[in-house]
């Protein structure tokens, strides 16, 4: 227990001494709230530690080897940055941003999902090998973890930060955030790929295949707040999709509208929450589609294919808008808040990169400029293919998740809001023209 | 040896009107039997009563006994009177035909006089109008221009590309990341696409034949050729003639036995076979191919035989008088690229040495004759302007192990033909003339490394007249077993691939200088434009099949990446040739003194074109930009509105909305930022 304190007592110096330009620590009553926080789930690790105290032990360890990693990790990227380039024809962040990542490393199998909450201030990582992590996304400390059943396909948490919903193999688990309680399960008869909550946190769906990739479904149920421990005893209203291939991921329409779905086939389908079709299936991606990510005002979304692409719809209508061109299968993708950008990551599975030449800059996470389409920059970190990239709801941090089961957060400096980006990608444009001439 | 030119001239596809550019993908079509061939008129018998109708049938059969009647038909009247003529079908059309050259004219008797008729030829008088119609005139309709592309305002190159079933041909912009498509099409080629000597002509494979596909943005087809099941085909130096192979001898009805019908050769402007040959094999079985050698005018080709070098004229496609070279034992021979001379050796045999003897066409004379001694294997490269030929012998000691290569090099311009000896201790990977030039590179490595570490790259020049040859350079460890010298010269690409993996060194061999190294990651291929600007690497899907790196990558010509594209199942890039020049060689010295000004210009109108470019799409951006904006903002003050719906239903009274909540923390943050100083501290302890 001792250590433990310890811990607690590092973490609260680390924020005491944190200068860094934040908008949580600027935010002197959000910096309050945070250390309740703290202490609140402090209580929810020891809890934790009375069930599984070996484990807790080594992930001290992992935390301890973190910061060092951390440390190095900067290092590497400033070499990086001294090394001259030629020809330069894609811009990477280092060279105008320095930008702080932060590396998480608590897991022991790829990262699927990683999401903040709505105030930002905490980052969750759903991972394989059967656990959700909450860290703070202040310093990277790491609160604690939920242990599902199984791999975590997919993670969602109430805008009010106190319940987490948990994806994993074939249940649905609600867990209270502060205090680590299982609340309630829900068994789902078959493979998760999608939960998702819905405007107004009221209803949440669980799309998923059974069996043999043949009739993907979706189950739609109420969630109550006033009790989460005893949710309602209800039949999930059930919706049996009409597509082509087996589901990769669901989510909600406009205004909780329709539901849309995306395919190993490539149809993106939208249905209504009765089950049926409320528009023409859209073929637009040749292959596999692996993630459907919306804009904060979930008016556009953007969908990432294999056949690398993504490609941005108008999720009143449902008119392509946009497509992004990478040389690589696209994972995910997010859109930044304040800036018209947005931020894809991916790469080829391992298998695949194994037995061709060595190009790290595949697993890349790049900034495309929204309107454009054309890339703004790249960050080159992971060193396996990236699951999952997210932005804060506060726009000012984005985190992403990759197969090698780390997770990294980055903290944008001032100078990104400011134009950083596009400045850079004039610059270069100019010194090309100048090149030609 | 010499054959009759075959009657094949049925098999041209009419392709005025043909209804679809693709009509060849189909299958062939079935003849069905149509018309009236087999069925012959009588004219001229006495018309008979019902009575004498039988004899005269058997009369008629008499007369046509000796052919194969199928039935005899005499139509009569009502009165029952014949009208004095029959129908005869015979079994086949040949026996009817010979029937109306026979039996017309026959006399019956004093009165009658049979006239004997083929059915179609009644039925097409049938057809004739009775008035007359005067034939249209034509208007002359000047050909499709072929040669648009080589007046590109810009200079620019073109190039195709191959992937997938989709043929790409685009124009290479230096300045643009993307190149600038002409045109894509599926089911050019099913196998892979050839460009013509000058660039005139594509060539694709099609099951039914060759397809050559040309002129201006259209694309459209110039010549279908039919050969069934063709595989490879072979343009003449001046694209005038077109060789195919099939492994299907071609259906030509002629007696002559079917093996004389594999290759084609066909006359390229008319889209007519000239001649069918045979197709010689090696002593594995393989098609020996190219299958003839041309001359540089394209007036003779040849072909080795076991007793010599045949050689056939190209105005009448017969061998030429005295049928060639009859010199046994020939190996390997070459046409110079720059006169009839015909170059070839032959290997030792017991005491006679081994020979390199370079004859000119069609006289036959030897040129010049030289012997060589303790020879394995000799290859013979000519300089791309005829002027030097080198032979590369791999010499061997007494216990027939190679020791030495000896480079024979000859200087055909020069009286007696002088020969240079360069003698090397090392094993030759690679042998390359500049093209036009005077330069040669060579790769080597010596005989006791067994790994790739010790190769090194050497550089020679011929010099002038009478000069001895020099070394000018020598690299040492280069991973690199190819050599890539630029069209015009100077510049050479040093590439590795396979087990170097793709490495790149852009030489100048005039300042013997690096001017920049680069990988292309198990790049398969390297192909120069046709002047000397870029140079494309591939990796190409028959190579190596991987959707990371199966694409191509353009480099200029000092090493510097242009453009990386890849594309899953890319198979081909090759830039299109161009003609050579035509102006004379004065006007050409006098356009290379004046470069720089010319340049100064190409200099200004790009930066114009850019600046144009630039100007265009930011405008173009800008459009955009401002009606998504636009939508957007429309969309949000719509969404304000739906969110209010929805957040007013009673049965969702007391939920909490995240956009609610966003607006909470931002009026919390403003409400903060008043306070200044200890303001803050009783702030936080009030809380």
């Amino acid at each position: 227990m001792s250590a433990k304190g310890k811990k607690g007592g590092a973490a609260k110096n680390k924020n005491n001494n944190n200068k860094k330009p934040n908008p949580n620590t600027n935010n002197n009553e959000k910096k309050q709230q945070n250390e309740k926080k703290n202490e609140k789930t402090n209580n929810a690790v020891e809890k934790k530690d009375n069930q599984n105290k070996n484990n807790n032990n080594i992930n001290d360890n992992n935390n301890n080897n973190n910061a060092e990693g951390g440390a190095n990790n900067e290092r590497r990227e400033k070499q990086k940055k001294q090394k001259p380039k030629k020809l330069q024809t894609q811009l990477t962040v280092q060279r105008n941003l320095t930008i702080r990542p932060i590396v998480l490393s608590g897991h022991e199998r790829p990262v699927t999902q990683t999401k903040f909450n709505n105030d930002s201030d905490l980052l969750f990582t759903a991972s394989k090998d059967g656990t959700v992590s909450v860290w703070y996304t202040d310093n990277g400390e790491r609160l604690g973890s939920y242990q599902g059943k199984g791999a975590v396909s997919s993670i969602d948490i109430t805008t009010d930060s106190e319940l987490l919903l948990m994806g994993a193999t074939d249940e649905v688990n609600l867990w209270r955030v502060s205090n680590g309680d299982l609340l309630y399960t829900w068994k789902i008869p078959g493979r998760i790929v999608s939960v998702e909550l819905n405007y107004g946190n009221n209803q949440f769906l669980v799309g998923f295949n059974v069996g043999t990739a043949q009739n993907p479904r979706i189950y739609v149920y109420n969630l109550s707040h006033t009790q989460p421990g005893l949710q309602p005893k209800q039949t999930a209203q059930e919706i049996i999709l009409k597509v082509e291939g087996s589901l990769s991921k669901c989510a909600w329409g406009y205004m909780n509208e329709n539901i849309i779905s995306v395919t190993s086939k490539g149809g993106l389908y939208v249905h209504d929450l009765n089950g049926n079709l409320v528009r023409e299936p859209i073929h637009d991606h040749t292959r596999n589609i692996n993630n459907i990510a919306f804009s904060h005002d979930r008016l556009y979304f953007l969908t990432c294919s294999d056949d690398n692409t993504a490609r941005l719809y108008n999720a009143k209508t449902f008119t392509l808008l946009r497509t992004y061109e990478t040389h690589y299968p696209v994972l995910s993708g997010a859109f930044s808040k304040d800036l018209d950008h947005i931020i894809t990551s991916g790469g080829l599975p391992a298998d695949v990169t194994t037995t061709s030449g060595g190009d790290l800059g595949q697993f890349a996470t790049r900034f495309f400029s929204l309107m454009d389409e054309g890339e703004l920059a790249s960050i080159r970190a992971h060193f396996g293919p990236v699951n999952s990239v997210a932005f804060s709801p506060n726009g000012k941090i984005f985190s992403s998740g990759g197969e090698e089961g780390v997770a990294r957060l980055y903290h944008l400096p001032e100078d990104y809001f400011k134009g950083a980006l596009e400045e850079a990608a004039e610059v270069d444009l100019a010194a090309e023209l100048a090149l030609q001439l | 040896m010499s054959e009759a030119p075959s009657r094949i001239s049925h098999l041209r596809i009419d392709d005025d009107d043909a209804p679809s550019e693709y009509e060849m993908l189909g299958e062939p079509e079935v003849m069905m039997e149509k018309g009236y061939h087999k069925i012959i008129v009588v004219d001229n018998l006495p018309p008979v009563a019902k009575d004498r109708y039988d004899r005269l049938l058997t009369v008629l059969k008499k007369i046509f006994a000796a052919f194969p009647i199928v039935d005899i038909t005499m139509p009569s009247g009502e009165d029952g009177k014949t009208f004095g003529f029959a129908f005869i079908e015979l079994a086949n059309e040949s026996s009817a035909e010979a029937a109306v050259k026979q039996v017309n004219d026959y006399k019956l008797d004093k009165n009658y006089t049979l006239r004997v008729n083929s059915f179609e030829e009644f039925a097409k008088m049938d057809k004739l109008s009775d008035e007359f119609v005067p034939v249209e005139t034509v208007n002359y309709q000047p050909p499709m221009d072929l040669y648009t592309w080589l007046l590109d305002p810009n200079f620019r190159d073109q190039f195709f590309c191959r992937f997938d079933d989709q043929s790409e041909i685009s124009w290479f912009n230096r300045n643009e990341k993307k190149p600038e498509r002409c045109i894509r099409k599926p089911n050019m080629t099913t196998t892979f696409l050839v460009w013509s000597p000058y660039g005139t002509y594509l060539g694709g494979f099609l099951k039914q034949g060759v397809v050559l596909w040309g002129g201006a943005d259209t694309w459209h087809y110039i010549k279908k050729l039919s050969h069934p099941g063709v595989k490879i085909m072979d343009f003449s130096p001046r694209e005038g003639f077109l060789v195919t192979f099939s492994p299907e001898p071609l259906p030509i009805d002629s007696s002559d036995d079917k093996d004389r019908h594999f290759v084609a050769i066909w006359d390229v402007a008319t889209g007519e076979i000239r001649r069918t040959f045979s197709i010689l094999k090696d002593d594995n079985g393989n098609v020996i191919w190219p299958a003839f050698q041309w001359s540089h005018d394209e007036k003779y080709f040849a072909r080795l035989t076991a007793d010599g070098i045949l050689i056939y004229e190209s105005s009448t496609f017969k061998a030429i008088k005295g049928g060639g070279i009859k010199v046994a034992n020939i190996r390997e021979f070459s046409w110079s690229p720059a006169d009839n001379i015909i170059a070839c050796w032959i290997p030792e045999n017991g005491n006679i040495p081994a020979k390199i003897q370079m004859i000119e066409v069609p006289s036959g004379k030897t040129v010049r004759a030289h012997n060589l001694f303790q020879v394995s294997e000799c290859k013979l490269h000519w300089q791309s302007k005829g002027e030097f030929l080198c032979a590369k012998v791999d010499r061997h000691g007494k216990n027939k192990k190679q020791t030495c290569t000896n480079f024979e090099l000859y200087r055909m311009k020069e009286k007696g033909i002088p020969v240079d000896v360069l003698t090397l201790d090392d094993k030759v990977l690679a042998f390359a003339w500049e093209p036009s030039g005077t330069r040669f590179a060579i790769i080597h490595v010596p005989f006791t490394a067994n790994s790739g570490t010790k190769t090194s790259v050497s550089f020679y020049n011929m010099g002038k007249a009478n000069e001895k040859f020099s070394r000018l350079a020598t690299l040492e460890k280069r991973p690199a077993n190819l050599l890539f010298w630029s069209p015009t010269g100077r510049f050479i690409v040093l590439a590795g691939f396979g087990a170097f993996g793709g490495s790149l060194e852009f030489y100048d061999s005039h300042e013997n200088d690096t001017l920049q190294t680069g990988t292309h990651t198990m790049a398969s291929q390297l192909e120069w434009d046709p002047s000397g600007r870029y140079i494309s690497s591939i990796v190409s899907y028959w190579r190596h099949q991987s959707s990371l790196e199966n694409g191509f990558t353009i480099w200029d010509f000092q090493g510097r990446e242009l453009l990386h594209v890849s594309r899953e199942k890319f198979y081909q890039l090759v830039w299109r040739p161009r003609p050579p020049a035509i102006l004379p060689e004065t006007k050409i010295t006098e356009i290379r003194a004046n470069l720089t000004a010319y340049s100064k210009k190409a200099k200004a109108a790009d930066a114009k074109r850019l600046g144009e470019l630039f100007e265009q799409r930011n405008k173009v951006k800008e459009e955009q930009r401002k009606a998504f904006l636009e939508a957007r903002e429309k969309m949000r003050s719509e969404l304000k509105a739906d969110r209010e719906k929805i957040k007013g239903r009673k049965e969702n009274a007391g939920l909490r909305w995240y956009d609610d909540y966003d607006n909470e923390l931002v009026e919390r943050v403003e409400e903060v930022e008043e306070i200044v100083g200890d303001a803050v501290v009783e702030e936080v302890a009030r809380n």
